[in-house]
C-alpha cells in the first residue's frame, strides 16, 4: 500500500497505569491504517486490545508514542481539540451499547451532530433516519434508548457511530454479548458500510469468523502486536493456522456462551 | 450551550421523582423566605406608618442661630434656657414656594404654634394651639379622616378638639369655649368638630385652628413656627434633611431619623434577623440542589462518558449540570413563590391582625436570587462531570 493511503498511525505507543505499582499495558506498538481497512484487532484478555483501541481514537493518551492522523500528530492537541477531532473523524461503537436511555433511537443517532452544531440540519435528520433504515430500525425510531433489544441497541450505536460520516470507525467488541444471528447481521451490516461508505474500521472481536472475515487482522498478545497480516483465501483455514491459542479461547468463550443461554 | 439544555431537561423529565422532590424542597425554602420577608416588611411598615403615617418627616424651624456665637461662648445657663425655645420665623412664604418647586414631598404644612390653656366652667387645662391651613395640614394629619363628630371646617373662630378633651370637659360640636393665651388674649371659641388620632396625649392637647386666625390672636400676623413635610420614603428623611440643611442654611431641620433612633434600631435588627433567616434558608436550598446534582453527576457517570467519547466538550458537560441546577433553582422559586402567596394570604385570612402584602419587586428578586443560587449550587457538580474521564466509564461499565 502506498503512504499516502495512511490514515491512522500509531509510533512507539507505550501505555502504563498506576503511579506506585505500574502495569504495562502497551509496550511500544507500531501500526499504520490505511484508508478504507477492515481490520480485525484480536488478542486474548488483557493484551491490550481495548488500551490500543481507545488511544487510537483519542479518548486515552499514550503514556510515550504518538498518534499521526493523516500525518500530523495527536499530542499536540488541547482537551477541546481532542473532543472536536473525536466528534467529526472518529465513530465509536462501545461492547456495552452505550445509548443514552433519556433519548430516543432517532435522537441518539442524532446526538454527535447536536454537539457538532447545537441543533440538527434537516439533512441531518433524514441522514439519521437513512442510517436507522440501513440497521433495519426504520420502524424502531422513536423507541427509547431503553425500550430496545440488545441488538437493536448496538443497531442504534452503528447508525450514531457514521452520522458525522467519520474516516475511522472503532468498534471494541461491538457484538460481545449479542446471539450469533445478531452478530452476523452487525458484522454484514459494518462490512457493508466499510465497501459502500469507504469507512474504515477497526474492530475488536472475539468472534472468528469476524476477524475470518476481515481483511486485515492484527494481533496482539501481552501488550505487543505479533501478528499483522492480510487475509486471503480460505477464512477458516487461515484463521486456524494463524491463532491456534487464540482460536481455543474463543472455542471456550462460544461455548461458554452456548451454555449461558 | 443548546444541546447542553437539551440534555439537562432530559434528565430533569427523566430522573421526574428526584426533580419534583428537590423542587418542592426548592419550594418550602422560597415560601418561608417570601413569608417571612412579607411579614416582616409589613410588620415595619405598620409600625411606620403608626409613627410617621400622622406626623411629620422632616420639620423645618428657626435656627436661633443669631445666638450662636453666644451660646457657644456662654457659661450661663440662663442663656441656654432662652434658647430653648423655638424661634418662629417670617420669611416663610419664598420657603413655601422654594419647597414646592422641588416637587420631592407629598405633603407640605406651614404651622404656627401657641400654648394656652382652655377654660371652661371654672375648669382650665394647658393646650397647645395649632395655627394650620387645613388643606396642607389634611395632607399630614388627614384631619378631616379622624373628625368622628362634627365637622373639619376651620373658619374664624372655629376649633377642631380631641377625643379626650371633649370628654374631659364633656363638650360637644357647636359648644362654646374659653381660650387663654401667653399674651394675656383671652377669647371665646366654636368646638366645629372632634378628632380622635388614637394618641391620648394629642387627642387631650391639640387643638386645631386657622392658621391666619392664631397669627392675629398672637399678635404674629407674619409669622409661623414651622413647616412640616412628608415624604414618599420616609427613611431617604435623613438625607433629604441633609440636603435642606445645605441648602437654607439658617434655618433648623429635624427629621424623624434623629427623633426615633429606638425606633430605627429595632426596625434595623428586625430586617437583620429577616436577612440571616433568609440567608440561611437559602444556603439549605443550595445545598439541598448541590447534593441531588452530585449525585446525579454519579448517576448519570455512563451517559457523561458516552457524551465525551462522542465530542462533548467539558465546557458542554458542565454546561448540563449548571443548567440544571438554574432549571431546578427557577422551577422551585415559582413554585416557592406560589406557595408563599397563598402562605400570607392564609395568614392575613386567619391570624394576623395587620394585613400582609407580598411586593412583587421582593418575589422577583427572591425568585433571581434562588435562581442564582441553584446556579452556583451546581458548580461543584458541574466541574466533577467536566472532569470526568470517559476511559473510566467505559472501562467500568
Amino acid at each position: 500500500m502506498p503512504e499516502k493511503n495512511i490514515l491512522l498511525e500509531a509510533k512507539e505507543i507505550k501505555k502504563i497505569y498506576g503511579q506506585v505499582i505500574k502495569t504495562v499495558a502497551l509496550k511500544g506498538v507500531s501500526l499504520q491504517i490505511q484508508k478504507n481497512e477492515f481490520i480485525a484487532l484480536i488478542g486474548p484478555s488483557g493484551c491490550g486490545k481495548t488500551t490500543l483501541a481507545n488511544i487510537l481514537g483519542a479518548l486515552d493518551q499514550p503514556t510515550s508514542g504518538t498518534i499521526y492522523y493523516k500525518g500530523s500528530p495527536l499530542a499536540k492537541m488541547k482537551e477541546n481539540q481532542l473532543a472536536e477531532f473525536r466528534n467529526q473523524y472518529i465513530g465509536f461503537i462501545f461492547q456495552f451499547h452505550f445509548l443514552l436511555k433519556e433519548f430516543t433511537a432517532l435522537e441518539n443517532v442524532l446526538i454527535p451532530t447536536w454537539i457538532k452544531h447545537q441543533l440538527a440540519p434537516a439533512k441531518k435528520v433524514k441522514r439519521a433516519k437513512e442510517l436507522l433504515e440501513l440497521v433495519g430500525l426504520k420502524d424502531r425510531m422513536y423507541n427509547r434508548g431503553n425500550n430496545l433489544s440488545g441488538g437493536q441497541q448496538q443497531r442504534v450505536a452503528i447508525a450514531r457511530s457514521l452520522i458525522n460520516e467519520p474516516a475511522f470507525v472503532l468498534a471494541d467488541e461491538p457484538t460481545g454479548n449479542l446471539d450469533s444471528t445478531n452478530t452476523d447481521q452487525i458484522f454484514g451490516l459494518l462490512k457493508k458500510i466499510n465497501q459502500e461508505m469507504e469507512t474504515t474500521f477497526l474492530i475488536i472481536t472475539y468472534e472468528r469468523h469476524i476477524a475470518a472475515k476481515s481483511n486485515r487482522i492484527v494481533e496482539m498478545l501481552d501488550g505487543e502486536v505479533i501478528k499483522d497480516f492480510y487475509n486471503q483465501g480460505d477464512e477458516d483455514k487461515q484463521w486456524l493456522s494463524l491463532a491456534p491459542e487464540y482460536c481455543k479461547l474463543c472455542q471456550r468463550v462460544e461455548s461458554a456462551q452456548v451454555n449461558l443461554r | 450551550m443548546l444541546f447542553s439544555l437539551r440534555v439537562a431537561l432530559r434528565f430533569l423529565i427523566e430522573g421526574k421523582n428526584q426533580s419534583v422532590f428537590i423542587i418542592v424542597g426548592i419550594a418550602v425554602g422560597v415560601s418561608v423566605i417570601i413569608f417571612i420577608g412579607a411579614i416582616i416588611t409589613s410588620l415595619q411598615f405598620n409600625l411606620i406608618e403608626q409613627t410617621l403615617g400622622n406626623s411629620a418627616h422632616i420639620t423645618i424651624s428657626e435656627s436661633g442661630d443669631i445666638f450662636k456665637d453666644i451660646k457657644e461662648t456662654s457659661r450661663f445657663s440662663v442663656i441656654e434656657n432662652q434658647l430653648e425655645e423655638t424661634a418662629d420665623f417670617q420669611d416663610w412664604r419664598p420657603i413655601l414656594g422654594y419647597l414646592e418647586r422641588k416637587n420631592q414631598f407629598t405633603a407640605i404644612s406651614p404651622v404656627l404654634e401657641g400654648n394656652g390653656f382652655l377654660v371652661k366652667g371654672g375648669e382650665d387645662t394647658p393646650i397647645m394651639l395649632r395655627g394650620v391651613e387645613l388643606e396642607r395640614a389634611n395632607q399630614i394629619y388627614q384631619i378631616s379622616q379622624h373628625i368622628t363628630e362634627g365637622d373639619d371646617a376651620l373658619e374664624g373662630n372655629q376649633i377642631l378638639i380631641g377625643k379626650d378633651l371633649a370628654a374631659d370637659f364633656k363638650l360637644n360640636p357647636q359648644d362654646i369655649v374659653v381660650i387663654a393665651l401667653a399674651n394675656n388674649v383671652r377669647e371665646k371659641f366654636s368646638v366645629q368638630g372632634i378628632f380622635d388620632f388614637e394618641n391620648e396625649s394629642i387627642n387631650r392637647n391639640w387643638i386645631f385652628i386657622d392658621l391666619k386666625r392664631v397669627q392675629k390672636l398672637l399678635d404674629k400676623e407674619t409669622y409661623i413656627s414651622k413647616i412640616e413635610l412628608q415624604i414618599e420614603d420616609v427613611f431617604a428623611a435623613d438625607n433629604i434633611s441633609r440636603e435642606l440643611t445645605s441648602q437654607l442654611k439658617i434655618l433648623k431641620i429635624d427629621n424623624w431619623k434623629e427623633q426615633n433612633a429606638q425606633l430605627l434600631n429595632a426596625l434595623s435588627s428586625q430586617s437583620f434577623s429577616n436577612y440571616v433567616i433568609q440567608i440561611f434558608v437559602l444556603l439549605a436550598v443550595t445545598l439541598g440542589i448541590s447534593s441531588v446534582l452530585g449525585i446525579s453527576v454519579i448517576q448519570r457517570s455512563r451517559e457523561l462518558g458516552i457524551l465525551k467519547a462522542l465530542g462533548i466538550r467539558n465546557s458542554g458537560a458542565r454546561m448540563i449540570f449548571i443548567f440544571q441546577g438554574g432549571i431546578l433553582g427557577l422551577l422551585g422559586a415559582l413554585l416557592g413563590a406560589l406557595l408563599g402567596a397563598i402562605l400570607v394570604r392564609s395568614f392575613t385570612t386567619f391570624v394576623s391582625v395587620f394585613s400582609i402584602e407580598i411586593r412583587p419587586s421582593q418575589m422577583i428578586l427572591v425568585m433571581i436570587v434562588t435562581t442564582i443560587a441553584g446556579i452556583v449550587s451546581a458548580v461543584i457538580p458541574a466541574n466533577s462531570s467536566a472532569k470526568m474521564n470517559p476511559i473510566e466509564v467505559i472501562r467500568n461499565a
